[in-house]
């Protein structure tokens, strides 16, 4: 019998190739967003808000990551966005080389802004780094303000949290500072926003967002 | 869930480990599970159990390490245990909590003869 050290991450592999996206990114100057969030909370439809507030100024791709079907993009494609659908056939993650088979053949520098749509699945995801710059989980009012709690470990790697159906706060029981509590207890200082996609409300404040993502990539 | 995918990427280690160190087989695989790792020791476990047939880790064990999930206060450096959750501090009462843990799922050691 003998002991070998390894000392080796799990995930070794995929971080390899998170790290080779992240150099193609970094070599075209896209800024590349990974959204996170339970399914349902709005990840495609701030992404329609979004497409509306910024395709006109910004050249935006989507990576549409779903279980099955290609609706996401569909959606995304008829509010003017170019899309494409990764299908994981039920994979509960995006991983590093599902990105890298698809940006293979893309030509990167023709965009300014990635933004990847993961699966809708609070823990696995926050593992599977994709090489991308910032992330930033998406979590809905209607999910109740305990999540943060719950599955701290999408906010714990969050670079922001977006707090979607603020429209429907006065119909729900509903603590936004507990949320925030929460979230900020997985993640010190995590800036919060608050958004509607039925009102518009607070989309503009994500967009500036994005804009200051998308400067910062580009120097 | 993905369990079983990293299950194969342990496999996949274990197997250029192989490769390096040349044994014949292995006993005991020795990881350590980070609190914010996101996994089930549980089903990891399982899952292994389905990965490691007709192989050389055919009868390895796992043996996890597993962190403890802790909530420091940022007010008065009390800690507490992060399970169920606690939202405020047991002794000062804060809601200004921090969960404190790593990401991290490593290979820590392996045995084999
Ligand atoms: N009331 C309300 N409903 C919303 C809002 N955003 C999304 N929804 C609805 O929530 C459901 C799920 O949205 P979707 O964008 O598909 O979520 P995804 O699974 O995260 O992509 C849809 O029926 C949306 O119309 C919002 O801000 N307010
Ligand atoms: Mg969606
Ligand atoms: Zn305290």
């Amino acid at each position: 019998m003998a002991d070998i050290p390894v000392r080796k991450s799990v995930r070794s592999r995929n971080d390899e190739i998170a790290a080779e996206n992240r150099g193609r990114f970094r070599e075209a100057g896209l800024c590349v967003v990974n959204m996170l969030s339970s399914p349902g909370s709005g990840k495609t439809s701030l992404l329609e808000r979004t497409a509306a507030h910024m395709k006109d100024r910004l050249r935006i791709l989507v990576i549409d990551g779903d279980v099955e079907t290609e609706r996401d993009a569909d959606r995304l494609r008829k509010a003017g966005l170019e899309a494409i659908q990764i299908q994981t056939h039920g994979s509960c993650h995006l991983s590093a080389a599902m990105i890298a088979e698809q940006i293979a053949t893309v030509d990167l520098s023709a965009y300014d802004l990635l933004l990847i749509e993961n699966i809708g699945n609070l823990v696995c995801p926050s593992n599977y780094d994709l090489g991308e710059a910032r992330r930033v989980v998406v979590a809905s009012t209607t999910e109740g303000d305990d999540k943060p709690i719950k599955y701290p470990e999408a906010y714990h790697t969050a670079d922001l949290c977006v707090l979607n159906k603020v429209d429907l706060l006065p119909y729900l029981p509903f603590d936004v500072a507990a949320f925030e509590a929460g979230a900020r207890r997985a993640k010190a200082g995590l800036p919060i926003l608050q958004t509607s996609c039925t009102t518009d409300s607070g989309v503009d404040a994500w967009c500036r967002w994005l804009d200051d993502q998308v400067r910062a990539a580009e120097a | 869930m993905h369990e079983l995918s990293l299950a194969q990427n342990i496999m996949e280690i274990v197997e250029a480990e192989r490769a390096e160190h040349g044994f014949e087989r292995v006993h005991e695989i020795r990881l350590k599970v980070g609190a914010l790792s996101g996994i089930d020791p549980q089903a990891l476990e399982l899952a292994f159990e389905a990965v490691r047939e007709d192989t050389c880790a055919a009868e390895a064990t796992i043996e996890i390490d597993a962190e403890p999930r802790v909530v420091t206060c940022r007010r008065c450096g009390a800690t507490m245990d992060a399970d169920p959750g606690p939202v405020a501090c047991g002794s000062c009462g804060s809601t200004d909590l921090d969960l404190q843990g790593s990401t991290g799922l490593d290979i820590v050691s392996l045995e084999v003869d």
